[in-house]
């Protein structure tokens, strides 16, 4: 299986903000050096008309993001979002819109009491679940 | 010609090696991307449609500057422009609603193959079919409970009382049965699950289901206020309508327990009667009509039942009943209504009904008293007194006077007949306690009810433990005395 590094305090942050944002969708970028360890969480706006069934980064955002991350060595390398009502499975909106080589951090049921996080790295065939590490 | 750079996202560098921007030489983006095609065409097939228009979830940036609309691809650049290739970052938890909250009970609510259901439903789990009339009808499990979504809240609890029973909800596809099954554990119901395929992958694993016995759509609007009754029901109206109840007497206690029966949908009444409607009957004997005077009232009690009821199928029997008939005609019926008004037929429908362990549903009326019992020693498991337990001998003629020499209430046998009639529900639907053992006694002018206790007398010519059936009497020489 593979694996993303994700420490506890940006797990903990993704969750926070999840259950900020509910019942909408809450999304943001994750950064990186190397690929497969996330070192920073960033929390974006969701600017999906229904953002309550579905989230969309605006470009100019992702732009700015680009620039600055490549500024510090960092690199974009996955996407984080929430599933408010539904398990942190990629739905088939997820699989439609995917991008390959990234992780996408799910959160589901961020308001339950045992709200999920799950990793799923995109590649060309579809979504392959990954172990978390810290 | 002039050198821009390239920024290629991290998704889109497989495209290129891995590089997270190249420099080509291009005075427009439309040159720009032909150039990239050379060398990096999957890069492009990202970017561009087959007809060389830019993908909606694709945007290209220059410096700062989002390209948009129809010329975009014609923008000219100039050395040391930065063009950005930005992927539009999107998705979502479901596509609707409904899907949302699907995917939230799948999370919750456990789904089990119906071979599993099946080998669970030996072990005691409830197989509950929610599904609506029209699909049952079609099909359903054996042995499931049938209970339609729309009641099921306020009903399931008559049909499993004990919220620890395990349920397993059936519904077409399994999908209902999640919203279902959510709502039995909000009830309270301690292990519930979802048969996954619904009755579709029931059907096409080979489990086992029957096509139930229903009502059709004119029975159910006739027997609505039945079928809102969880003691009686959709399986309590199909008993009703399979059962035979003989009513001796198509007078003051046999018309109103006849008409309720065919109202209530009985299936068969049969009508022992071999007098003709006089004029002075019509002062209780509400089956019958003014211009029916004359004709036999057995006759005249059919057209008045198909009136009301025209599904009720009538037996007429218009001999008169007697030892060498009684025979010919009990072990037809269910049960047996006395509502005769004379002792040698009385002690001859308790014998008979001892003989053919039928229950008797027993009236009788006088003046401004009337009583009712049910009299049935062939009960099981626990029989009770038969009318010779009490009354083992008549009384003499001129103490029992009946109704043409002593009058009646004319609605006093309306009373007493419909408490025939309710006891005869009743013990069709095997529901509530019968009159068995018990004589309810109602004085109309004092305005009360009184019940006596009746032992069975374990001695009783007729019914006493260890006797056979002794034979028939003369019952007419027997009640003269």
């Amino acid at each position: 299986m593979l694996t993303v590094c994700v420490s506890a305090s940006l797990r903990q942050s993704m969750l926070d903000e999840a259950r900020e944002r509910f019942p909408e969708e809450a999304c943001g970028f994750l950064l990186g050096v190397e690929v497969h360890r996330v070192d920073e969480v960033l929390h974006v706006a969701n600017e999906a008309a229904e953002p309550r069934r579905h989230y969309l980064i605006d470009p100019e955002r992702y732009l700015r993001i680009q620039a600055e991350a490549s500024g510090r060595k960092q690199q974009v390398i996955g996407v984080w979002h929430s599933h408010p009502a539904a398990d942190a499975v990629p739905s088939a909106t997820d699989l439609a819109q995917a991008w390959p080589d990234w992780h996408y951090l799910i959160v589901g049921w961020p308001a339950a009491e045992t709200p999920q996080l799950r990793a799923w790295w995109s590649a060309a065939d579809g979504f392959q679940e990954e172990t978390l590490q810290t | 010609m002039s050198s821009v750079i390239v920024r290629i996202p991290t998704p889109l560098r497989g495209f290129v090696d891995g590089r997270d921007q190249l420099a080509v030489d291009a005075d427009s983006v439309e040159q720009l991307l032909e150039r990239l095609a050379e060398h990096h065409l999957g890069l492009v097939q990202r970017i561009l449609t087959p007809e060389g228009e830019l993908r909606p979830f694709v945007n290209l940036f220059v410096d700062n500057e989002r390209l948009q609309g129809p010329d975009a691809l014609r923008r000219r650049l100039v050395p040391g422009q930065v063009v950005s290739i930005i992927p539009a970052v999107a998705g979502g938890g479901a596509g609707s609603a409904r899907e949302q909250r699907l995917s939230a009970l799948r999370a919750s609510i456990p789904e089990i193959e119906p071979e599993e259901a099946c080998r669970r439903q030996q072990q005691g789990a409830v197989l509950l079919d929610v599904r609506d009339q029209d699909e049952v009808a079609a099909g359903s499990p054996d042995d499931a409970v049938r209970l339609g979504r729309s009641f099921l809240e306020l009903r399931i609890e008559d049909r499993v009382p004990d919220l620890n029973t395990p349920l397993m909800v059936l519904c077409g596809g399994g999908t209902r049965s999640l919203f279902a099954a959510e709502d039995l554990l909000r009830l309270g119901y301690a292990e519930v699950s979802s048969v996954s395929g619904g009755f579709n992958r029931w059907k096409n694993d080979g489990l086992p289901f029957e096509v139930p016995r229903m009502l059709d759509a004119t029975a159910r609007d006739r027997y609505s206020r039945h079928l809102l009754m969880p003691e009686v029901g959709e399986v309590g109206q199909l008993k009703l309508a399979d059962s035979r109840v003989l009513l001796i007497g198509a007078g003051g206690l046999g018309s109103p327990a006849a008409l309720y029966l065919a109202a209530a949908g009985v299936g068969t009444l049969g009508i022992v009667d071999h007098d003709v409607v006089d004029r002075s009957n019509l002062q209780r004997q509400i089956i019958h009509a003014d211009d029916r005077v004359g004709m036999p009232k057995a006759e005249s009690a059919r057209q008045a039942i198909h009136a009301l009821n025209p599904d009720v199928r009538v037996e007429l029997h218009r001999e008169y009943l007697d030892s060498d008939t009684v025979d010919g005609i009990f072990p037809d019926y269910d049960l047996v209504i006395d509502g005769t008004d004379n002792f040698a037929t009385r002690y001859l429908i308790n014998d008979a009904c001892i003989k053919h362990r039928l229950p008797n549903v027993h009236g009788a009326v006088f003046r401004f008293e009337g009583q009712v019992s049910v009299f049935w020693p062939g009960r099981e498991p626990a029989p009770g007194p038969c009318y010779r337990c009490l009354f083992p001998e008549p009384p003499p003629p001129e103490l029992a006077p009946s109704c043409s020499e002593a009058g009646v209430l004319g609605v006093l046998p309306g009373v007493i007949g419909l408490l025939q009639a309710v006891e005869t529900v009743k013990l069709l639907l095997d529901v509530g306690e019968p009159l068995v053992g018990r004589l309810l006694f109602y004085d109309a002018l004092a305005g009360r009810f009184q019940e006596m206790r009746m032992e069975r007398d374990p001695e009783c010519a007729y019914c006493g433990d260890g006797r056979s059936f002794p034979g028939y009497v003369d019952y007419q020489q027997f009640c003269r005395g």
